[in-house]
Protein backbone atom coordinates (compact mmCIF):
# COMPACT_ATOMS: atom_id res chain seq x y z
CA UNK A 1 0.00 0.00 0.00
CA UNK A 2 0.96 3.37 -0.60
CA UNK A 3 2.54 5.49 2.31
CA UNK A 4 0.64 8.73 2.89
CA UNK A 5 2.50 11.97 3.28
CA UNK A 6 1.82 14.12 5.94
CA UNK A 7 3.18 17.51 6.33
CA UNK A 8 3.88 18.66 9.65
CA UNK A 9 4.12 22.77 9.94
CA UNK A 10 6.49 23.01 13.14
CA UNK A 11 7.22 26.71 14.81
CA UNK A 12 9.47 29.45 14.39
CA UNK A 13 13.33 29.64 15.78
CA UNK A 14 16.55 30.65 14.76
CA UNK A 15 19.28 28.75 12.44
CA UNK A 16 22.24 27.78 14.66
CA UNK A 17 25.17 28.83 11.85
CA UNK A 18 23.83 32.11 11.26
CA UNK A 19 20.73 32.35 13.93
CA UNK A 20 18.50 33.44 10.82
CA UNK A 21 14.80 32.94 11.20
CA UNK A 22 14.60 28.81 11.12
CA UNK A 23 11.66 26.04 11.51
CA UNK A 24 11.82 23.72 14.29
CA UNK A 25 9.81 20.90 15.06
CA UNK A 26 9.98 18.35 17.87
CA UNK A 27 10.91 14.76 16.90
CA UNK A 28 7.86 13.05 19.37
CA UNK A 29 5.94 14.13 16.44
CA UNK A 30 7.34 12.25 13.38
CA UNK A 31 8.73 9.56 14.92
CA UNK A 32 4.68 9.15 15.91
CA UNK A 33 3.94 9.13 12.29
CA UNK A 34 6.56 7.36 10.49
CA UNK A 35 5.59 4.50 13.81
CA UNK A 36 2.34 4.86 11.97
CA UNK A 37 3.26 4.48 8.40
CA UNK A 38 2.92 7.40 6.82
CA UNK A 39 6.08 9.91 5.31
CA UNK A 40 6.61 13.64 7.60
CA UNK A 41 7.59 16.45 5.53
CA UNK A 42 7.89 19.91 6.22
CA UNK A 43 6.62 23.02 4.24
CA UNK A 44 9.34 25.81 3.65
CA UNK A 45 7.80 28.30 1.45
CA UNK A 46 4.93 30.44 2.62
CA UNK A 47 3.83 31.50 -0.68
CA UNK A 48 3.95 27.53 -2.29
CA UNK A 49 0.87 26.34 0.29
CA UNK A 50 -1.69 25.22 -2.22
CA UNK A 51 1.66 23.01 -3.63
CA UNK A 52 2.06 21.81 0.07
CA UNK A 53 -1.79 20.62 0.17
CA UNK A 54 -1.61 19.75 -3.23
CA UNK A 55 0.82 16.62 -2.80
CA UNK A 56 0.39 16.01 0.94
CA UNK A 57 -2.55 13.36 2.18
CA UNK A 58 -2.80 14.87 5.42
CA UNK A 59 -1.56 17.41 8.01
CA UNK A 60 -0.94 17.86 11.56
CA UNK A 61 -0.34 21.23 13.05
CA UNK A 62 1.83 21.10 16.62
CA UNK A 63 2.17 22.65 19.18
CA UNK A 64 5.02 25.41 19.84
CA UNK A 65 8.81 24.45 20.51
CA UNK A 66 10.69 28.15 20.41
CA UNK A 67 14.38 27.46 19.49
CA UNK A 68 16.66 30.37 20.40
CA UNK A 69 20.25 29.11 20.11
CA UNK A 70 21.41 32.35 21.70
CA UNK A 71 19.86 34.05 24.38
CA UNK A 72 20.15 37.69 22.44
CA UNK A 73 18.13 36.57 19.82
CA UNK A 74 13.89 37.63 20.09
CA UNK A 75 11.60 36.01 18.34
CA UNK A 76 9.90 39.00 17.37
CA UNK A 77 6.57 38.33 14.85
CA UNK A 78 7.64 35.36 14.00
CA UNK A 79 4.75 33.47 16.28
CA UNK A 80 2.33 35.85 14.96
CA UNK A 81 3.60 34.61 11.06
CA UNK A 82 3.49 31.49 12.05
CA UNK A 83 -0.31 31.85 13.14
CA UNK A 84 -0.78 33.40 10.03
CA UNK A 85 0.24 30.64 7.56
CA UNK A 86 -0.99 27.96 9.67
CA UNK A 87 -4.60 29.52 9.57
CA UNK A 88 -4.56 29.73 5.77
CA UNK A 89 -3.39 26.24 5.62
CA UNK A 90 -5.85 25.07 7.71
CA UNK A 91 -8.29 26.32 5.73
CA UNK A 92 -6.71 24.93 2.31
CA UNK A 93 -6.70 21.13 4.21
CA UNK A 94 -10.49 21.37 5.46
CA UNK A 95 -11.26 22.84 1.72
CA UNK A 96 -9.78 19.86 -0.27
CA UNK A 97 -11.30 17.66 2.61
CA UNK A 98 -8.23 16.07 3.62
CA UNK A 99 -7.15 14.80 7.22
CA UNK A 100 -5.78 17.23 9.76
CA UNK A 101 -4.99 16.91 13.22
CA UNK A 102 -4.29 20.01 15.49
CA UNK A 103 -2.01 19.58 18.52
CA UNK A 104 -2.00 22.11 21.76
CA UNK A 105 -0.96 25.38 19.98
CA UNK A 106 -2.43 23.51 16.17
CA UNK A 107 -5.65 22.68 18.12
CA UNK A 108 -6.01 26.47 19.71
CA UNK A 109 -5.43 28.15 16.24
CA UNK A 110 -7.55 25.22 14.16
CA UNK A 111 -10.55 26.80 16.79
CA UNK A 112 -9.67 30.63 15.83
CA UNK A 113 -9.19 30.10 12.23
CA UNK A 114 -13.08 28.61 12.04
CA UNK A 115 -14.08 31.86 14.51
CA UNK A 116 -13.75 30.42 17.88
CA UNK A 117 -11.90 32.04 20.27
CA UNK A 118 -9.14 31.34 23.54
CA UNK A 119 -8.51 32.25 26.85
CA UNK A 120 -5.06 33.61 27.55
CA UNK A 121 -3.33 32.81 30.76
CA UNK A 122 -6.57 30.70 31.59
CA UNK A 123 -5.61 29.71 35.78
CA UNK A 124 -5.88 33.60 36.54
CA UNK A 125 -9.68 33.54 35.61
CA UNK A 126 -10.51 29.79 36.47
CA UNK A 127 -7.87 29.02 39.07
CA UNK A 128 -6.96 25.58 38.12
CA UNK A 129 -3.67 24.82 36.95
CA UNK A 130 -3.12 22.65 33.46
CA UNK A 131 1.20 23.89 32.97
CA UNK A 132 3.29 20.53 33.68
CA UNK A 133 0.76 18.18 35.19
CA UNK A 134 -1.04 15.32 34.47
CA UNK A 135 -5.11 14.97 34.46
CA UNK A 136 -7.55 12.28 33.52
CA UNK A 137 -10.40 13.43 30.71
CA UNK A 138 -13.85 12.07 29.79
CA UNK A 139 -14.63 11.64 26.39
CA UNK A 140 -17.76 11.58 24.88
CA UNK A 141 -19.74 8.88 23.26
CA UNK A 142 -19.20 7.56 20.05
CA UNK A 143 -16.07 10.23 19.25
CA UNK A 144 -12.77 9.11 17.78
CA UNK A 145 -10.93 9.07 21.15
CA UNK A 146 -13.84 7.14 22.89
CA UNK A 147 -13.54 4.61 20.57
CA UNK A 148 -9.98 4.66 20.83
CA UNK A 149 -9.12 5.34 24.75
CA UNK A 150 -12.85 4.26 26.24
CA UNK A 151 -14.68 6.94 28.58
CA UNK A 152 -12.16 8.53 31.13
CA UNK A 153 -8.01 8.59 31.07
CA UNK A 154 -5.36 10.12 31.72
CA UNK A 155 -3.22 12.65 29.61
CA UNK A 156 -0.47 14.98 29.62
CA UNK A 157 -0.87 19.03 30.25
CA UNK A 158 1.16 21.64 29.24
CA UNK A 159 -1.01 24.65 28.25
CA UNK A 160 -1.80 28.02 29.55
CA UNK A 161 -4.27 29.18 26.74
CA UNK A 162 -7.74 27.00 26.66
CA UNK A 163 -10.38 26.95 24.13
CA UNK A 164 -13.18 29.40 24.73
CA UNK A 165 -16.09 29.61 22.47
CA UNK A 166 -15.64 26.69 20.36
CA UNK A 167 -16.17 27.45 16.49
CA UNK A 168 -19.35 25.86 14.99
CA UNK A 169 -17.95 23.47 12.93
CA UNK A 170 -17.13 21.70 15.53
CA UNK A 171 -18.22 19.24 18.45
CA UNK A 172 -16.69 18.80 21.79
CA UNK A 173 -15.36 15.68 22.49
CA UNK A 174 -13.23 15.18 26.11
CA UNK A 175 -13.31 17.71 29.14
CA UNK A 176 -10.81 17.81 32.03
CA UNK A 177 -12.17 17.58 35.67
CA UNK A 178 -12.27 21.16 35.89
CA UNK A 179 -13.81 22.05 32.80
CA UNK A 180 -11.27 22.70 29.81
CA UNK A 181 -11.91 21.42 26.44
CA UNK A 182 -9.77 18.67 26.14
CA UNK A 183 -9.84 17.47 22.45
CA UNK A 184 -12.93 18.01 19.86
CA UNK A 185 -13.77 16.74 16.40
CA UNK A 186 -15.21 18.55 13.00
CA UNK A 187 -19.10 17.85 12.39
CA UNK A 188 -18.81 16.40 8.86
CA UNK A 189 -14.90 16.29 7.85
CA UNK A 190 -11.83 14.06 9.52
CA UNK A 191 -10.11 16.85 11.58
CA UNK A 192 -9.51 16.18 15.62
CA UNK A 193 -7.98 18.27 17.75
CA UNK A 194 -6.73 17.82 21.16
CA UNK A 195 -5.20 19.65 24.01
CA UNK A 196 -2.42 17.58 25.55
CA UNK A 197 -0.22 16.40 23.57
CA UNK A 198 -0.68 12.50 22.11
CA UNK A 199 2.54 12.43 20.31
CA UNK A 200 4.14 12.15 24.01
CA UNK A 201 2.19 9.43 25.11
CA UNK A 202 3.86 6.96 22.70
CA UNK A 203 5.23 3.41 24.04
CA UNK A 204 8.65 4.43 23.61
CA UNK A 205 8.35 8.60 25.07
CA UNK A 206 10.01 8.22 28.69
CA UNK A 207 7.87 10.81 30.81
CA UNK A 208 4.62 9.18 29.45
CA UNK A 209 1.44 9.92 32.04
CA UNK A 210 0.17 6.34 32.63
CA UNK A 211 -2.42 6.81 29.84
CA UNK A 212 -3.10 4.86 26.90
CA UNK A 213 -0.48 4.06 24.48
CA UNK A 214 -1.43 6.51 21.82
CA UNK A 215 -0.24 4.54 18.66
CA UNK A 216 -3.69 3.94 18.00
CA UNK A 217 -4.25 7.55 17.29
CA UNK A 218 -1.68 7.84 14.47
CA UNK A 219 -2.27 4.41 13.28
CA UNK A 220 -6.40 5.72 12.57
CA UNK A 221 -5.26 8.90 11.21
CA UNK A 222 -2.59 7.42 8.57
CA UNK A 223 -5.38 5.25 7.91
CA UNK A 224 -7.91 8.22 7.23
CA UNK A 225 -4.91 9.42 4.91
CA UNK A 226 -4.58 6.45 2.76
CA UNK A 227 -8.41 6.46 2.72
CA UNK A 228 -8.90 9.66 1.46
CA UNK A 229 -6.47 8.87 -1.40
CA UNK B 1 4.97 21.72 -12.40
CA UNK B 2 7.55 22.99 -9.64
CA UNK B 3 10.62 20.08 -8.90
CA UNK B 4 10.64 18.97 -5.69
CA UNK B 5 13.69 19.82 -3.58
CA UNK B 6 14.41 17.82 -0.19
CA UNK B 7 16.24 19.66 2.15
CA UNK B 8 17.96 17.86 5.07
CA UNK B 9 18.08 20.16 7.98
CA UNK B 10 19.68 19.84 11.06
CA UNK B 11 18.66 16.85 13.88
CA UNK B 12 19.63 17.65 17.17
CA UNK B 13 19.04 18.22 20.64
CA UNK B 14 17.76 21.30 22.48
CA UNK B 15 16.66 21.10 26.08
CA UNK B 16 16.72 17.14 26.33
CA UNK B 17 14.13 17.41 23.59
CA UNK B 18 15.38 15.95 19.96
CA UNK B 19 14.01 18.26 17.17
CA UNK B 20 14.57 18.98 13.65
CA UNK B 21 16.08 22.89 12.72
CA UNK B 22 16.36 24.40 9.43
CA UNK B 23 16.99 27.58 8.17
CA UNK B 24 14.17 29.25 6.25
CA UNK B 25 16.85 30.92 3.63
CA UNK B 26 17.41 27.25 2.05
CA UNK B 27 13.25 27.41 1.14
CA UNK B 28 13.48 30.90 0.21
CA UNK B 29 16.27 30.31 -2.30
CA UNK B 30 14.91 27.20 -3.78
CA UNK B 31 11.47 28.64 -4.39
CA UNK B 32 12.92 32.08 -5.82
CA UNK B 33 14.79 29.65 -8.33
CA UNK B 34 11.42 27.78 -8.89
CA UNK B 35 11.51 24.76 -6.89
CA UNK B 36 9.31 23.79 -4.20
CA UNK B 37 11.59 22.77 -1.27
CA UNK B 38 10.06 20.00 0.97
CA UNK B 39 11.81 19.35 4.43
CA UNK B 40 12.80 15.73 4.93
CA UNK B 41 11.97 14.78 8.65
CA UNK B 42 12.85 10.71 8.85
CA UNK B 43 15.62 8.76 9.10
CA UNK B 44 14.47 5.31 9.00
CA UNK B 45 13.03 5.68 5.26
CA UNK B 46 15.16 7.55 3.10
CA UNK B 47 14.17 5.84 -0.19
CA UNK B 48 10.55 7.27 0.14
CA UNK B 49 11.88 10.82 -0.08
CA UNK B 50 13.91 9.48 -3.02
CA UNK B 51 10.94 8.73 -4.29
CA UNK B 52 9.31 11.70 -3.96
CA UNK B 53 12.15 14.87 -4.58
CA UNK B 54 13.50 14.99 -8.27
CA UNK B 55 17.26 16.54 -6.25
CA UNK B 56 18.67 16.98 -2.73
CA UNK B 57 20.13 20.04 -1.24
CA UNK B 58 23.08 19.11 1.48
CA UNK B 59 22.98 21.89 3.91
CA UNK B 60 25.55 23.49 5.68
CA UNK B 61 26.45 22.81 9.79
CA UNK B 62 29.06 21.66 12.11
CA UNK B 63 32.19 19.16 10.65
CA UNK B 64 31.43 16.01 9.67
CA UNK B 65 32.81 13.11 11.85
CA UNK B 66 36.38 12.34 10.94
CA UNK B 67 35.87 8.45 10.99
CA UNK B 68 34.07 9.02 7.62
CA UNK B 69 37.51 9.51 5.72
CA UNK B 70 39.50 7.47 7.70
CA UNK B 71 40.65 9.58 10.16
CA UNK B 72 40.62 9.73 13.97
CA UNK B 73 40.45 11.79 17.25
CA UNK B 74 43.57 11.26 18.99
CA UNK B 75 42.12 13.10 22.28
CA UNK B 76 38.73 14.00 23.97
CA UNK B 77 39.85 17.19 23.72
CA UNK B 78 39.73 16.92 19.39
CA UNK B 79 36.16 16.20 18.96
CA UNK B 80 34.30 18.50 17.69
CA UNK B 81 30.56 19.88 17.60
CA UNK B 82 29.04 16.79 15.97
CA UNK B 83 25.45 15.97 14.64
CA UNK B 84 25.22 11.89 14.18
CA UNK B 85 22.07 11.52 13.61
CA UNK B 86 21.62 14.34 10.84
CA UNK B 87 24.93 12.78 9.36
CA UNK B 88 23.56 9.04 9.28
CA UNK B 89 20.31 10.47 7.09
CA UNK B 90 23.03 12.78 4.69
CA UNK B 91 24.83 9.76 4.10
CA UNK B 92 22.26 7.58 2.92
CA UNK B 93 19.93 9.90 1.78
CA UNK B 94 22.87 11.32 -0.83
CA UNK B 95 23.87 7.88 -1.93
CA UNK B 96 20.66 7.20 -2.90
CA UNK B 97 20.46 10.24 -5.09
CA UNK B 98 23.51 9.49 -6.72
CA UNK B 99 22.65 5.94 -7.46
CA UNK B 100 19.23 7.27 -8.75
CA UNK B 101 20.85 9.57 -10.80
CA UNK B 102 18.61 12.58 -9.20
CA UNK B 103 20.90 15.95 -8.89
CA UNK B 104 22.49 16.95 -5.87
CA UNK B 105 24.31 20.07 -4.80
CA UNK B 106 25.97 20.42 -1.70
CA UNK B 107 26.73 23.95 0.61
CA UNK B 108 29.48 24.07 3.00
CA UNK B 109 29.33 20.94 4.88
CA UNK B 110 26.90 19.59 1.58
CA UNK B 111 29.68 20.00 -0.08
CA UNK B 112 31.95 18.16 2.01
CA UNK B 113 29.32 15.16 2.17
CA UNK B 114 29.07 14.69 -1.38
CA UNK B 115 32.90 14.41 -1.38
CA UNK B 116 33.26 12.17 1.50
CA UNK B 117 30.20 10.40 0.12
CA UNK B 118 32.26 9.19 -3.11
CA UNK B 119 35.11 8.76 -1.05
CA UNK B 120 37.18 11.88 -0.93
CA UNK B 121 39.09 13.55 2.27
CA UNK B 122 38.97 16.92 4.40
CA UNK B 123 41.83 19.22 6.01
CA UNK B 124 40.34 19.16 9.13
CA UNK B 125 41.26 22.72 9.77
CA UNK B 126 42.71 25.04 7.53
CA UNK B 127 43.35 27.31 9.79
CA UNK B 128 46.41 24.33 11.14
CA UNK B 129 47.59 24.09 7.36
CA UNK B 130 49.41 27.91 7.40
CA UNK B 131 46.70 29.23 5.47
CA UNK B 132 46.20 33.11 5.64
CA UNK B 133 42.87 33.29 7.51
CA UNK B 134 40.70 34.46 4.45
CA UNK B 135 37.73 31.45 5.21
CA UNK B 136 36.53 32.89 8.30
CA UNK B 137 36.79 35.33 10.54
CA UNK B 138 37.09 33.17 13.56
CA UNK B 139 36.35 29.35 14.18
CA UNK B 140 35.24 27.71 17.69
CA UNK B 141 34.98 23.95 16.71
CA UNK B 142 33.21 23.54 19.77
CA UNK B 143 30.04 26.07 18.53
CA UNK B 144 28.38 25.76 15.46
CA UNK B 145 27.78 29.64 15.03
CA UNK B 146 29.73 31.02 12.58
CA UNK B 147 31.67 33.76 11.11
CA UNK B 148 31.06 34.95 7.90
CA UNK B 149 34.61 37.33 5.68
CA UNK B 150 34.23 37.50 1.99
CA UNK B 151 37.48 36.77 -0.78
CA UNK B 152 37.34 36.16 -4.33
CA UNK B 153 37.24 32.63 -6.04
CA UNK B 154 38.88 31.53 -9.72
CA UNK B 155 36.44 29.41 -11.88
CA UNK B 156 38.03 26.91 -13.85
CA UNK B 157 36.84 26.60 -17.88
CA UNK B 158 35.24 24.36 -19.43
CA UNK B 159 33.33 23.01 -16.21
CA UNK B 160 29.49 22.78 -16.04
CA UNK B 161 29.44 25.71 -13.22
CA UNK B 162 31.82 28.14 -15.53
CA UNK B 163 28.56 28.18 -17.79
CA UNK B 164 26.64 30.48 -14.41
CA UNK B 165 30.06 31.81 -12.93
CA UNK B 166 31.76 34.13 -14.01
CA UNK B 167 35.74 33.90 -14.35
CA UNK B 168 36.31 35.91 -11.18
CA UNK B 169 33.72 35.71 -8.73
CA UNK B 170 33.78 37.03 -5.12
CA UNK B 171 31.50 34.98 -2.04
CA UNK B 172 30.98 35.12 1.68
CA UNK B 173 33.43 32.22 3.16
CA UNK B 174 33.01 30.89 7.15
CA UNK B 175 34.46 27.57 7.08
CA UNK B 176 37.63 26.03 8.67
CA UNK B 177 37.92 22.96 7.37
CA UNK B 178 38.52 22.35 3.07
CA UNK B 179 38.29 19.24 0.70
CA UNK B 180 41.94 18.03 0.60
CA UNK B 181 41.72 14.75 -1.78
CA UNK B 182 38.42 14.88 -4.53
CA UNK B 183 35.96 11.77 -4.13
CA UNK B 184 35.69 9.44 -7.06
CA UNK B 185 34.63 11.47 -10.63
CA UNK B 186 34.38 14.86 -9.03
CA UNK B 187 36.91 17.85 -10.99
CA UNK B 188 37.40 21.44 -9.07
CA UNK B 189 35.29 24.03 -10.48
CA UNK B 190 36.38 26.86 -8.54
CA UNK B 191 39.58 27.74 -6.00
CA UNK B 192 39.86 30.59 -3.73
CA UNK B 193 42.93 32.71 -4.01
CA UNK B 194 44.96 31.21 -1.43
CA UNK B 195 44.08 27.71 -3.85
CA UNK B 196 41.30 25.92 -1.45
CA UNK B 197 38.96 24.09 -3.16
CA UNK B 198 35.66 26.18 -3.80
CA UNK B 199 33.30 24.17 -5.64
CA UNK B 200 33.65 20.29 -7.02
CA UNK B 201 31.40 18.81 -9.72
CA UNK B 202 30.68 15.28 -11.01
CA UNK B 203 32.34 14.27 -14.20
CA UNK B 204 29.31 11.63 -15.16
CA UNK B 205 26.31 13.35 -13.53
CA UNK B 206 24.28 16.32 -11.87
CA UNK B 207 26.23 16.08 -8.73
CA UNK B 208 27.99 19.42 -7.71
CA UNK B 209 29.34 21.66 -4.75
CA UNK B 210 29.97 24.71 -2.84
CA UNK B 211 31.93 25.54 -0.43
CA UNK B 212 30.34 29.21 0.17
CA UNK B 213 26.34 29.84 1.44
CA UNK B 214 24.64 31.10 -1.98
CA UNK B 215 21.42 30.75 0.58
CA UNK B 216 22.68 33.49 3.02
CA UNK B 217 21.29 35.99 1.17
CA UNK B 218 23.50 39.38 0.15
CA UNK B 219 22.31 41.28 -2.42
CA UNK B 220 26.18 41.99 -3.84
CA UNK B 221 27.15 38.53 -4.31
CA UNK B 222 24.88 37.96 -7.88
CA UNK B 223 26.48 34.37 -8.35
CA UNK B 224 24.29 33.20 -5.64
CA UNK B 225 20.93 33.48 -7.15
CA UNK B 226 22.56 31.76 -10.69
CA UNK B 227 23.86 28.88 -8.97
CA UNK B 228 20.58 28.09 -7.37
CA UNK B 229 18.83 28.42 -10.54
CA UNK B 230 20.95 26.07 -12.06
CA UNK B 231 20.33 23.40 -9.95
CA UNK B 232 16.63 23.93 -9.94
CA UNK B 233 16.73 24.06 -13.84
CA UNK B 234 18.47 20.64 -13.67
CA UNK B 235 16.52 18.62 -11.11
CA UNK B 236 13.10 20.30 -13.75
CA UNK B 237 15.31 18.13 -16.49
CA UNK B 238 14.52 15.09 -14.59
CA UNK B 239 10.54 16.01 -13.72
CA UNK B 240 8.52 12.42 -15.24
Amino acid sequence: MKKPVILITGGPGFDRQFHTEARVLNKTYTSAIVAAGGIPVMDLDENALDDYVAMSDGCIFTGTHAFLPDENLSMGNLQVERINRDHKLMHKFIDAKKPVLGICQGFQQLNTAFSGDLCINFKLTDGVEHCQTTHTIKTTQGSLVNRLFGDEFLVNSIHNVRVGKLADCFVPTAYSPDGVLEAYEHKELPVYGFQWHPERMRGDFSGCPYGPNTDALFKAFVEMCISYK
Amino acid sequence: MKPKILIIGEDDFSKNIPHFVISCEYGKAVSKAGGLPIVALDAMNPEDYVKMCDGLLLTGGPDIHCGRYGEFYSEDSEFPYLCTNRENLEFQICKLFLKAKKPVFGIGRGMQILNVVLGGTLYRDITDEGNNLIHTAKVDIKSPKAHITYHKINVNTDTELSKVLKNEEVVNSCHHQAIKELGENFVVSAVSEDGYIEAIEHKQQNAFGVQWHPEHADETLDADGRIFDYFVSVCREGLV
